[in-house]
């Protein structure tokens, strides 16, 4: 799986490193809204999260930064378990179709994800000789990483606001800390003992072109 | 004649999915416990001896685990909310105390099977038997944790 994550790399890298060559003009740069996170924290007590995007264009493509937080919560009448915290992504999109006109994109890219975060578990042991023994257990500074590969859409609404999705395949999550409380989710990942989870996000973009002195009309239609 | 074969094909895609879909009943057997295995054995040919008892407690908190019973194999239950638990032994030719420490390793196991409490790097901090050995430093089910040689 490294091996595809290298082979990726290098591919991104070539093709960048042309792109610099011919045409590197930053001037476009996005900020987006993970918009169904919002809803599912209202509708939903045991799960709170929230996820921002920015990018800004290297040629084509585009340098993507992702800041989120999750709060997940899981209880019943004997125990309550809570994972809190925020996490980051940084990688590259990588746009399939550069030649498209009308600045719907289609992309594929990589994350370079990492989660600090704490979880806290209270509970009653299950004891026939002491009599409903709660046990606290907690971890203040834990720390996680992973990978992503990402494949997604974006297509213009109006010439500012664009709206698209994101497929995420996470894999090799690491984690530092937590000897005595195993994690259970990782904020931004899922479940923490799954080696590889499947996301999918969607993003409201507000597309905001910083340098049009040095943009083609073309370049600006599409970063 | 292909349209029937891809109506059989689907059906069986259909309740081959379900069959998987409804099969997904979690385990929640582990293999842990919070009891400590202790046997008593002939320190001449570690075979299981039968000892009398008047009493095995806790010192902690005075919980009598066994009550005038003659028995080869013990069961005890250690403290879960401490790292350390002391079990006083009474009996025939027997007024000892063994004080054992350990770690613990919570985890959620699913939603459904809840929380699995792990008691592990087990040692024998504190004996006044004449001779003891921890045969596995795990709290495990059906494992015996400590031999008494007698």
């Amino acid at each position: 799986m490294y091996k595809c994550f290298a082979s990726l790399l290098a591919i991104a890298l070539l093709t960048i490193s042309e792109g610099i060559a011919q045409q590197y003009v930053p001037h476009t740069f996005i900020g987006g809204l993970e918009f169904p996170s919002v809803f599912r924290s209202l509708i939903s007590g045991d799960r709170n999260m929230g996820e921002i995007q920015a990018g800004v264009n290297v040629a084509s493509h585009m340098v993507i930064f992702e800041y989120g937080f999750e709060n997940v919560k899981h209880e019943n009448s004997s125990y309550s378990f809570k994972t809190k915290g925020p996490f980051f992504r940084t990688g590259l999109d990588l746009t399939l179709n550069p030649e498209n006109q009308n600045g719907n994109i289609i992309f594929t890219g990589f994350r370079m994800a990492k989660a600090n975060y704490r979880n806290s578990l209270d509970f009653i042991a299950q004891s026939t000789a002491f009599e409903d023994p709660e046990v606290s257990a907690k971890n203040d500074n834990l720390k996680a990483n992973w990978k992503e590969w990402t494949f997604g859409m974006k297509v213009r609404l109006t010439e500012r606001i664009m709206i698209g999705y994101t497929m995420r395949y996470k894999l090799g999550p690491k984690i530092k800390g937590g000897d005595s409380l195993r994690s259970f989710d990782l904020p931004g990942y899922g479940r923490a003992k799954k080696k590889n989870n499947f996301g999918l996000s969607y993003y409201i973009h507000y597309r905001l072109n910083f340098r049009k002195q040095d943009a083609t009309e073309e370049e600006l239609i599409n970063p | 004649m292909k349209l029937i074969l891809l109506k059989i094909s689907f059906h069986y895609l259909i309740v081959g999915t379900l069959l998987v879909a409804c099969n997904n009943i979690p385990d929640c057997d582990d293999p842990y416990t919070a009891e400590l295995i202790v046997q008593f054995v002939d320190s001449l040919n570690t075979a299981e001896v039968e000892t009398i008892l008047d009493s095995v407690w806790n010192s902690g908190n005075g919980l009598v685990y066994v009550e005038n019973d003659t028995l080869s194999v013990l069961f005890l239950e250690v403290n879960p909310v401490e790292t350390k638990t002391t079990f006083v032994f009474s009996g025939e030719d027997i007024t000892d105390t063994l004080t054992v420490d350990y770690s613990q390793t919570q985890f959620l196991r699913s939603e459904l099977c809840g929380i699995v409490q792990r008691f592990s790097n087990i040692s024998i901090t504190y004996s006044t038997f004449s001779d003891t050995t921890l045969v596995t430093n795990e709290l495990l089910r059906n494992t015996i944790n400590v031999q008494v040689f007698r």
